[in-house]
């Protein structure tokens, strides 16, 4: 981010000077009209951008973008709080995905529309974090429409910049939730038409009409008087964030004079001549919400609050005499719904808990609650689980055909299958595994005398 | 099928299975046949199967 202070000859003053390898020769010692012109950055952004495969020291951001300015202005506000080293980006989906190249920050990215909900999750856990969710018109207000009105309405201690350009920039110009009546789109080429596509959202009215959020403005990219109102709002959404006081959210109308077609120049003025009449700029809010008193949940281990520990009669896991030759077991159980596909997974987790394991089961079936496909994922493990996906299990349990050819390839080498079959499809082969083809359904249960345990 | 990964696997103790089918299923005559299907899983591989344990470079046995 070449981004450009021009100061006047007699301010010597430069708290950073950044000449990048590759970068352009401006500037310097050069005069402009009488003005010097310094190259420097925010120490928030990374003085090259190597996550990049190419052009490292300069954004991927078109010129006149919005994206850029509003960068800055988050950077310089952060350095100025002195808040960069407790901060986590969360940049999801657009042209705003790869944030994480620019902020030397926490960077986490979200799935598409998901950043309010990531943001809560990071913020929840690392409470003591400022947490930032920066998204696009097309990922807020489209996609991620329902996280972040849950978002604001939980009143989570978050800050969410909402870069509304109007338009989908990445994916080349579609029409967005806040597409304006009558401007033309790829997938608008006649103008939005209420008629059709509905009206624009306003996005921060719509926020402000909730109890929780704390603070709600809308600022400008369009001049340098309405950019200095933008950097006072942003760096007051970030205070308000520091200081704990609830959910801040600011909506920066922000020129995209690619997709617009436009220079630069015209991009700016067209925020402010054609957007700005229909996103009126505005705090919505500005209080500190008092949330109710409620019942705070007990802090006990959750073992212990699902009653699964030091049950009289139950196995007791400190004095287990079984010994686990395994780093981790990873099982994937698939069948028809109704055949106990789950059920089993959930029997193997609890039956690992009890022998003090780490644990997980993740489920996956289809709308039907009887025949259609179904399975899980089981990981039994000593360590820590970093994930609960199972790409390549160590076993898997096929309780039907179908799974057992899905499924099949991606078992380890070396591992287990157990199909539930009198015998193995003739055209079935599974080199480097073992599997065993086992009749449950002739199984005569009925002739089997219990066994003691071995252990 | 539970006993058979049970017995093939050797990640957990029958005993295990046994004190969590126990709590979990409620019906004496539905246990009774679990606990008989729990050994028939573990009798297959263990005298028909005859495939023993599977070794493996993370130690999964």
């Amino acid at each position: 981010m070449a981004n450009e202070r021009v100061i006047g000859v007699a301010d010597t003053e430069v708290k950073s000077e950044v000449k990048l390898e590759g970068s352009p020769e401006v500037g310097g010692n050069g005069s402009n009209n009488g003005y010097e012109i310094i190259h420097s950055k925010s120490p928030l952004f990374y003085d090259l951008y190597d996550r990049k495969a190419e052009l490292k020291h300069q954004t991927h951001y078109c010129p006149g973008c919005g994206h850029g300015v509003a960068h800055k202005l988050i950077a310089e506000a952060l350095q100025e709080l002195g808040l960069q080293d407790k901060t986590i980006f969360v940049s999801p989906v657009g042209c705003s995905v790869f944030a994480y190249y620019y902020f030397d920050v926490g960077n986490v990215q979200a799935a598409h529309g998901r950043a309010p909900a990531v943001a809560t999750g990071v913020k929840r856990s690392c409470p003591d974090k400022i947490v930032i969710s920066y998204q696009g018109d097309g990922d807020l207000a489209a996609i991620g429409t329902a996280e972040i009105v849950h978002a604001a309405n939980r009143g989570e201690k978050i800050t969410v910049f909402f870069v509304n350009n109007a338009i989908y920039g990445m994916t080349g110009g579609q029409m967005a939730p806040t597409t304006m009546v009558g401007q033309k789109s790829t997938t608008s080429p006649w103008g939005r038409r209420p008629s059709n596509e509905g009206f624009p959202i306003h996005v921060a009215e719509l926020l402000a009409t909730l109890e929780a959020p704390a603070y709600i403005e809308r600022v400008a990219l369009s001049d340098n008087k309405n950019i200095m109102k933008a950097r006072r709002a942003i760096r007051k959404a970030l205070e308000i964030q520091r200081d704990g006081a609830g959910f801040s959210f600011v909506e920066i109308l922000s020129p995209c004079p690619t997709i617009w077609g436009k220079d630069p120049v015209e991009a700016r003025r067209w925020v402010l001549e054609k957007m700005m009449p229909t996103f009126p700029l505005n705090v919505f809010r500005d209080r500190r919400p008092e949330m109710p008193a409620g019942n705070e949940p007990p802090q006990r281990p959750v073992a212990d609050v699902l009653g699964i520990t030091a049950k009289p009669g139950a196995h007791d896991t400190s004095k287990s005499k079984h010994a686990h030759h395994f780093k981790d077991v990873k099982i994937k159980i698939a069948g028809f719904g109704g055949q106990g596909v789950l059920l089993l997974g959930q029997l193997l987790i609890e039956m690992g808990m009890r022998e003090g394991l780490e644990v997980s089961w993740l489920p996956s079936y289809g709308p039907e609650m009887r025949s259609g496909s179904a399975h899980c994922h089981v990981c039994l493990s000593k360590e820590r689980i970093g994930s609960p996906l199972i790409s390549n299990p160590d076993v898997l349990v096929a309780m039907n055909e179908y799974s057992l050819r899905k499924f099949a390839h991606e078992v380890k080498s070396g591992g287990v299958i157990l199909y539930n079959g009198a015998s193995l499809p003739a055209d079935f082969t599974a080199p480097d595994v073992q599997v065993v083809a086992m009749p449950l359904r002739r199984s005569p249960i009925n002739s089997v005398q219990p066994r003691p345990p071995t252990s | 099928m539970m006993g058979a990964l049970l017995e093939e696997t050797e990640c957990l103790a029958p005993g295990t299975a046994l004190s969590v089918l126990e709590d979990k299923v409620k019906k004496l005559n539905l246990l009774e046949i679990d606990r008989k299907a729990l050994t028939a899983g573990r009798l297959f591989i263990d005298e028909q199967a005859h495939i023993g344990a599977v070794s493996q470079p993370d130690g999964f046995a």
